[in-house]
This record gives C-alpha cells, sequence and structure tokens, in this order.
C-alpha cells in the first residue's frame, strides 16, 4: 500500500502533542473561569503584575508589599510590561504564559531531538513532562521562572543546534552560539541562582565538547564557554539581583519537604506520585550506562540539594532533568520483556490513567486555590475612586 | 571420578527420599482428617469465646457493625455520619464491611459479626497449610505449622469477638504469598503449558486488587517484594520474569487506588494519612515501640525461637528462594513497626504467620534427625510431646490473652445505659463519652457523639481529644460548663470504663453535680454507668 504522501506520522505526533500541551495548559484556567473565579492562578502572580505595571508606568519604586521581601524587575517583568500594553496585563500574563510554555515544550522537543533520541522515545518524555504538575504550574502561573526556563532551552537548544551544523554554515554557527550566550547572559539577570545555573551549563557544554573535539575546535567552544561565563558574572554584577522568585522562601528539612514535593499529597508545586515512581525506575534503567549520565546526576543532586535553602520552586529547573529519566523511565517498562502481555498493557494503562489522575487531581486543586472572586471584588471596593488604599 | 560423585550424591538422595518416606507418622488421609480437625477445634474455640457473651470488643466493632446495618438496609457504605462527630465524613474501606453485609441477608448483623469474622480467620488454618506444603513437601510439618497458625495469640485474641478486617485480610493475604508461589512455579515449570496458564498469577492480581480496597497491607506485600528481589540478589539468584511482572503492575495498581481512595484525605492530611491523623497525645498507643519481651507473649516462643533459626539458616548456610518471601515478609513488617508506619498488631500477626510457617522447616530437620537415631521407635510419642510443648506455649497464651480481651467487651449494665439513651433523649442530642466509647454511644445509642476513634477528615482531633479529657478532669464549672456548651452536649455517659481509662479515683465532675444540682441530673444510674443531663448553659456578658 502507498502511503499517502501528505500524512507524514511523524508530523501527526507532533501535532497532536502540540494540541495536548495547549489543552493541558488553558484547561486550569478554564476549569477557573467555569467556577466563576476570574482571578489569576497562583499564590503571587499579582505581585509580578504589580512590577510589570511599575515599568508600563515607569515608576522607578516599587510598593512594598512586605518590608521583609525584596522584589526586584526581571526580563520577566519587562516582558510582561510589553504585553499587558498590548492585551491589558491579567489577559497578557495568560498569553505569555500560554505562548512561554509552548515554546518552552517545543524547544524542549527539540532538543531531545539533538540528543538522538527516537521519536517514540522522545513523546514518551514528553507525556510526563507535559502532564507534570510543575510544568502546568510554571507556564499557568505569572512567574519570572517561566521566562527563565525558556532562555535556558534556548541557549541550549541554540548550543547544540550550531553543532549540527556544516561548515558551509559557520555564519549561522556563529549567530547561533553568541545568541546562546546572550540567552545565557539574560538568564544571569534573574538571580544569583540563575547566574550560578547559567555558568555551570555552559561549563558543562565546554566540557562535554572538549571531550568531543579535536584540540583547535576545543579551544574554539571554550572562547564561547568563557565570554558566557564572564558575560554571566557581568550580568550579575551590574544588575544585582538579589531576589530569588519563591513562594515561601523557608528552608526545609526533609520530613517538611516530602509532603511539599508531591503534588498528590496536597503540595500546590510538586510531582505526581506516578512521576516519581517512574523516575526511579529511569535512574535505575540509567544506571547501568552511569558514566554517560554522570553530569546529569549531579546537577539533579545539586539542584535538589537546593530545595533545601530556596524551596520547591527549584523544581521549574529539575523537571526538565526529571523528565528526562521519567521518560526513560516509561520507555524501559514498554520495553521490558513482558511474558504476560496482557499485564504489560494493564501496567501502561494504570501508569498512565496514574499521570492523568494526577495531574486532573491537581489541576481542579489549582484551579480551586489562590485568590478568590469575591477577594477580588472587595479589594476593588477597598481600592476607592483615587486608586489607592 | 565425576561419575562417582554422582553416584554418591544419586545414593544420598535415595536415601533421602526414602528416610523421608519413613518417617511420616500419617497418611494423606489421616492428615486431611487432622487438618478438618484443627479448623474446627479453633473455630468451634472461637465461637465459644465469641458467643459468650452478646457484646462486642473494642470501639472498631460498632463502627463495622453500623457500616454492615446500613449497607444492609441501603446497599451504601455509611460514608455521610451524622452520629460521629456530630456529623462528618467517613473515610471508607468499604470491602469488608459489604462481605458482611452479604450475609445479613441471611442473620441478623449482630449474629453475623460473631460468625463470619471467625470462620474467615479459621480459614487460616488451610492457607497455611497448603502454602507450607508447597514450601516443604512435608505434610505432617503442614499440619503443624496449620496449627501454630490457628492460635497465634495476638491474632486470636485481637480477632475473635471485634468484626476485624484483618480476619479477612490475613488469610487472604497469605493465600497472595501462596499464589506468587504458585504463579512463579507454573510459569517456569517445563510442563507449563499443560496447565492453565497463570491461574495463579490471576488470582494474585484480583487478589491484590481486592486487599487494596480492604486493608493497607499490600503496603506490607509491595515491600516485602522489593527486599525479596534485594535477597535474591544478595544471594546470586535468579528472579523469575512474572515476579517483577506481577510486581511492577501492582506498585503501579497500588499508587493508583491508593491514590483514588486517599485523594481528599492526602489533600487534608498530606502524609499525617499514614497515622490516620491520629492526635498526637495518642498516636504512641496506636503506633507502638516495641520490644521483644512484648512480642514473645504475642506470637508465642516456640514458633519465634524456630522461626528465628530457620531465617538465620536460610541467611546464612543454605538457600531458599520461597523462603526468602517470607524472610522478607518479617523483614518489611519489622522494618515498618520500627519506623512506627504500621500497626503494632499488623506487624505481629504478619510476623507471627510467616514465623509458622517458616516453623515448618524445622520441624521437618528436626523429625528428619530424630529418624536418624534411636529415638525413631518413639516417634509417635516425640511427636506427641512436642504437639504438647506447642499447645503450652501457643495455645494457653492464645486462650489467657482471649479471656483478656473478652474482658474488654462492652457489658450487659453499658449496654443497657445505652439502649435507655436510646429510648429515652431525643434523636439530635448530643451524648458525651471517652473517645473510645464514641461507636457505641452511635451504635446502640443511635445519637451524636463528641469524638470517637476514627480521625479522618477530622480538623484539629487533638483539640478536640484535649478538650474532652479537661471534661473529666476540670473542677472548674465554667470551664466545664464553656467545653459542653462548645459540643452542644446533652449528655454525660459516665462508666467506669473510661473512670479507669482516664486513671480517676472518681468522676470529677460528679462533684460538680453535686454543687451545681440545677446543672446537672443525673437521669439514669447502674452499677457501671451514670448518666446526666446538662441542664445550664453559660452566657457571655
Amino acid at each position: 500500500m502507498k502511503e499517502n504522501p501528505r500524512y507524514d506520522r511523524k508530523k501527526v505526533f507532533v501535532y497532536v502533542f502540540i494540541a495536548v500541551t495547549l489543552m493541558v495548559l488553558l484547561a486550569p484556567v478554564f476549569i477557573r473561569w467555569m467556577l466563576g473565579n476570574e482571578t489569576l492562578l497562583g499564590e503571587e502572580s499579582y505581585a509580578h503584575l504589580m512590577l510589570a505595571e511599575s515599568r508600563i508606568q515607569e515608576e522607578r519604586t516599587i510598593h512594598p508589599i512586605d518590608e521583609r521581601r525584596e522584589f526586584f524587575v526581571t526580563p520577566y517583568h519587562r516582558l510582561l510590561a510589553f504585553t499587558g500594553r498590548i492585551f491589558g496585563l491579567e489577559t497578557g500574563s495568560l498569553i505569555l504564559g500560554l505562548l512561554l510554555g509552548l515554546l518552552s515544550s517545543l524547544l524542549f522537543f527539540l532538543l531531545l531531538k539533538h540528543l538522538d533520541i527516537s521519536l517514540t522515545e522522545r513523546l514518551l518524555i514528553m507525556l510526563p513532562f507535559v502532564l507534570s504538575p510543575v510544568f502546568i504550574y510554571l507556564f499557568t502561573t505569572p512567574n519570572p521562572h517561566s521566562f527563565a526556563v525558556l532562555l535556558l532551552l534556548l541557549g541550549a537548544y541554540l548550543a547544540t543546534k550550531t553543532y549540527a551544523h556544516t561548515g558551509s554554515e559557520e555564519w549561522l554557527t556563529l549567530a547561533g552560539k553568541l545568541t546562546a550566550v546572550i540567552c545565557l547572559f539574560l538568564v544571569s539577570m534573574f538571580s544569583l541562582f540563575h547566574a550560578g545555573l547559567a555558568i555551570v551549563l555552559a561549563l558543562w557544554y565546554g566540557i562535554k565538547k572538549g571531550r568531543e573535539s579535536k584540540k583547535r575546535a576545543w579551544m574554539s567552544e571554550w572562547v564561547y564557554v568563557l565570554l558566557a561565563v564572564a558575560l554571566s558574572i557581568l550580568a550579575f554584577l551590574i544588575f544585582k539581583p538579589t531576589g530569588y522568585y519563591v513562594y515561601y522562601q523557608i528552608e526545609h528539612s526533609l520530613a517538611t519537604l516530602i509532603p511539599l514535593s508531591i503534588s498528590d499529597l496536597g503540595a500546590y508545586l510538586g510531582f505526581g506520585a506516578f512521576s516519581l515512581v517512574l523516575l526511579g525506575i529511569g535512574l535505575y534503567e540509567s544506571w547501568k550506562n552511569k558514566k554517560q549520565h554522570l553530569m546529569m546526576y549531579l546537577l539533579i543532586i545539586t539542584l535538589f540539594t537546593l530545595v533545601f535553602w530556596y524551596g520547591n520552586t527549584i523544581f521549574f529547573y529539575l523537571l526538565w532533568l526529571a523528565a528526562y529519566y521519567m521518560g526513560l523511565g516509561l520507555t524501559a517498562l514498554r520495553n521490558l520483556y513482558w511474558r504476560f502481555t496482557l499485564l504489560k498493557n494493564l501496567t501502561l494503562l494504570v501508569v498512565i490513567c496514574g499521570l492523568l489522575f494526577s495531574t486532573i487531581s491537581f489541576m481542579n486543586q489549582t484551579a480551586q486555590g489562590g485568590a478568590t472572586q469575591d477577594m477580588k471584588e472587595g479589594l476593588e471596593i477597598l481600592q476607592g475612586p483615587r486608586g489607592s488604599i | 571420578m565425576q561419575r562417582k560423585n554422582n553416584q554418591k550424591q544419586e545414593e544420598k538422595h535415595r536415601s533421602r527420599e526414602s528416610l523421608e518416606k519413613r518417617r511420616f507418622l500419617f497418611d494423606q488421609r489421616w492428615i486431611t482428617v487432622l487438618l478438618v480437625f484443627v479448623f474446627l477445634l479453633t473455630f468451634g474455640i472461637r465461637l465459644y469465646y465469641a458467643f459468650s457473651t452478646d457484646t462486642f470488643t473494642g470501639d472498631q466493632a460498632y463502627y463495622h457493625l453500623r457500616q454492615i446495618e446500613q449497607i444492609g438496609e441501603t446497599f451504601k457504605p455509611l460514608v455521610e455520619d451524622e452520629l460521629s462527630y456530630q456529623g462528618r465524613t467517613n473515610l471508607v474501606q468499604p470491602l469488608y464491611d459489604y462481605v458482611l453485609a452479604f450475609f445479613t441477608l441471611f442473620f441478623s448483623p449482630e449474629f453475623v459479626g460473631k460468625l463470619i469474622p471467625n470462620l474467615f480467620a479459621s480459614l487460616l488454618i488451610f492457607v497455611v497449610y497448603f502454602t507450607t506444603k508447597d514450601l516443604t513437601g512435608d505434610p505432617e510439618a503442614a499440619l503443624v505449622s496449620a496449627f501454630i497458625s490457628g492460635f497465634i495469640p495476638i491474632f486470636f485474641a485481637e480477632t475473635i469477638n471485634s468484626i476485624s478486617p484483618y480476619t479477612l485480610a490475613i488469610p487472604l493475604f497469605f493465600y497472595m504469598v501462596y499464589c506468587f508461589y504458585k504463579g512463579a512455579e507454573e510459569t517456569t515449570s517445563p510442563l507449563a503449558e499443560k496447565h492453565p496458564r497463570l491461574r495463579y498469577v490471576y488470582q494474585f492480581i484480583f487478589l491484590f486488587f481486592l486487599l487494596t480496597l480492604l486493608n493497607n497491607m499490600t503496603l506490607v506485600l509491595l515491600l516485602a517484594l522489593v527486599v525479596y528481589f534485594i535477597l535474591l540478589k544478595l544471594e546470586k539468584l535468579k528472579a523469575e520474569p512474572i515476579e517483577k511482572e506481577v510486581f511492577l503492575f501492582c506498585l503501579f495498581l497500588f499508587l493508583w487506588v491508593q491514590l483514588i481512595m486517599y485523594k481528599k484525605a492526602f489533600l487534608m492530611h498530606g502524609l499525617g494519612v499514614i497515622w490516620q491523623n491520629i492526635p498526637e497525645q495518642i498516636v504512641d498507643a496506636y503506633f507502638r515501640q516495641v520490644d521483644l519481651a512484648m512480642i514473645i507473649p504475642l506470637i508465642g516462643i516456640i514458633p519465634l525461637l524456630y522461626g528465628l533459626y530457620a531465617i538465620s539458616h536460610y541467611l546464612f548456610q543454605t538457600k531458599g528462594k520461597k523462603e526468602y518471601l517470607l524472610i522478607a515478609l518479617i523483614f518489611a513488617s519489622g522494618g515498618l513497626l520500627w519506623a512506627r508506619l504500621i500497626r503494632l498488631e499488623l506487624a505481629l500477626m504478619i510476623i507471627g504467620v510467616a514465623l509458622s510457617i517458616l516453623f515448618s522447616e524445622l520441624y521437618k530437620s528436626t523429625f528428619l534427625y530424630i529418624e536418624k537415631t534411636r529415638f525413631s521407635r518413639l516417634k509417635l510419642m516425640v511427636w506427641m510431646g512436642f504437639i504438647l510443648v506447642l499447645v503450652a506455649f501457643t495455645t494457653i497464651p492464645s486462650l489467657y490473652f482471649t479471656s483478656l480481651s473478652m474482658q474488654d467487651a462492652l457489658s450487659q449494665e453499658e449496654v443497657q445505659a445505652l439502649e435507655w439513651i436510646e429510648k429515652n433523649t431525643r434523636k439530635n442530642q448530643v451524648v458525651l463519652g471517652a473517645p473510645r466509647e464514641g461507636h457505641s454511644i452511635a451504635a446502640i445509642a443511635k445519637r451524636k457523639n463528641v469524638m470517637d476513634t476514627n480521625f479522618f477528615f477530622i480538623e484539629n482531633p487533638g483539640i478536640i481529644f484535649d478538650d474532652v479529657k479537661d471534661l473529666f478532669y476540670t473542677q472548674n464549672s465554667i470551664v466545664l460548663m464553656k467545653r459542653l456548651q462548645k459540643y452542644k452536649v446533652d449528655y454525660l455517659y459516665l462508666s467506669q470504663r473510661s473512670r479507669i481509662f482516664y486513671g480517676l479515683q472518681e468522676y470529677v465532675i460528679l462533684n460538680t453535680a453535686k454543687r451545681q444540682p440545677q446543672c446537672f441530673r443525673r437521669v439514669y444510674q447502674n452499677q457501671e454507668v451514670s448518666i446526666f443531663k446538662v441542664l445550664c448553659k453559660v452566657r457571655e456578658l
């Protein structure tokens, strides 16, 4: 049978994946609207809107919400202000989140392609990733991490993309790498953590290239790496981003961390129980090639350790690495030789149902949390005719 | 040289086989008769104790009684409970109550609560017999193990008169262990194609699903399977593919069912679900620290010693795949008990049954050894002596603990007092008793209680617990009245049971009642219970 040239199976998968991502990102907002609550999702959404508004009105000072908290305008707030000028701040924040979410997941998908991961495996990685409560929270609530994540992914994508090009497109390679450096520079404007992360990623890239390339190529790669590191340090020194946007900045212990990390236990920002089991299976599977995964392990351990200081917003960054291993876990389950095929199908069915259950449960929970419509109306009355309390 | 070795091994094997054939005291028919006898004996003793009183032991029995009655009448479990805590949502694991409710089509709920749980618990004897027989291939050893399992003190005493879900869960749990053995055997046997394939695997999966609806014991089983795989790895033995597949499936199934069933509870209590939201003040009484002196009488010294010997034997001397699963069960239950993540009675029941199965290994080797000595002629005498020792160290402690537990059953006086409340008070009135009397107030008096021993979905149960405790201790009448008003209490149910529980010589409230007769009127009294009507209210100025 001849295949229809217009029917490309791979493309269909990608379109389906985009549609699913879109649905997942829109669902909590729609559920909230259906419940008669038109306020924004999330714990500190309005704080970020306020910062963006201060950019629109070109105010130098920011109204203090809490004297103990430091609020710092990041590139995200400037981008939000720009979007807000076009659509209005509330709608703009939703559209921006949606766009950042779609772009980030596409970049992640393409990044996986650069790592020579097959389409099926990529889709199996994307499934727990898109259904993860962390992903949903990241892109449905206005927060600066959504943009920081996109910049990091863009940087990583451009750095690896140039590697794929041949010598005939050298100018493209150069432009790509320089853009990657700029992305890391922009990321470093967010906070010390982001600057550190940018530097670590640049060094990781340099070390990886150093192993793979010849001496001369190795040196040229390290020029970009050193440039990225220098610019990251410079960005941090110039802009002095003192704040790190966390919702409850408390030092965690392991006992407090567990319920704050698992969305099924009520965490507003955490991984689903099924995702964690898949992560465990993925890590177990990857242990067979532990040398290859060493840098990933180190990064995961470092990020996880940082959770104790920075809180569970670190999960925004841990998600991308974790999703990879969750996907590996799912792939392992699928590829494992099962003597009892019915059991295999049932297991995969239960896993997918479990992932969906965590997601839907989280969506409901998030849609009902945060500010309420009554609260908003009450505060609007308090605002009074002069616009200030 | 090799041929010589092979010949030697064959001879050894033949002599061992003949030895095993020779040593049996009873043939299979006699063993079947004895097995049925052991079952009837256990069941008979259980029924004797259970029907020696009209009431039940433990407050949870009355909770299950209410569930059974509700399901019997409406086919739905009691989720929205108007009486408990004056109105709350119950977290129901419905299977056990549904099973018992089915029998209420033929008998009264009270009769069902006495008969059926004891029937289920007695079925453990057959489960242990078949598991042990599969393990050792020795029907005599299996019979002795079955006998021991029928009289494990903690299982016997805790399940006779308490409508406990363990009566169904424990036999099911160990039947699943049996299915796990057989499933792995069936799929690896060269004759597998001739057998109806995977029959036991299907049974295992189906029962696993049922058990998740019945009790949280499936967690112990999953953890035990993890320990089992680790033990196999350490001993350089290979796990069968079907074992891994079943484990993976059950792991995900467990997670999914738990998340669905406990979703609201997880969101409300987080990790506190593990400790059932029990107030901090009394959580130690449920999830107890354990010491060896406590374990010995509750499991029985003989199975404990023999079982521990078997564990060390299989861990350090020989390899035995099937035994490793039982050892893993003991380790998993012990580990969870040590971490206080499992109730003491549940852990000890699992450990007790697992040890009684492992006991058979030593029984077998003991009698093999006797066979080689001059005592082999007196085998029957030795066997009878052995059984006498077993009776002395397992059956008698069981009966002793059961007598103690039966003393804890609700007395006739208490039932009369509760029935008086039902007849003489209005339906929406609130009765205050100790937390452990809450279920009987709801079940027999059919009135609202202030507190009982189900804590899921209750906000700050610790505060309610302290308030109720204060009511029994305080001498300050204003505090007393305020608390009574806070919980809208209409009647005080003061029993000797609560007085002893709170360690009081006499109820402090009685003095207050004497001082302020206008506020408290004694409306009922018998030898064990006094009931007071609350007449006053505190008015804030």
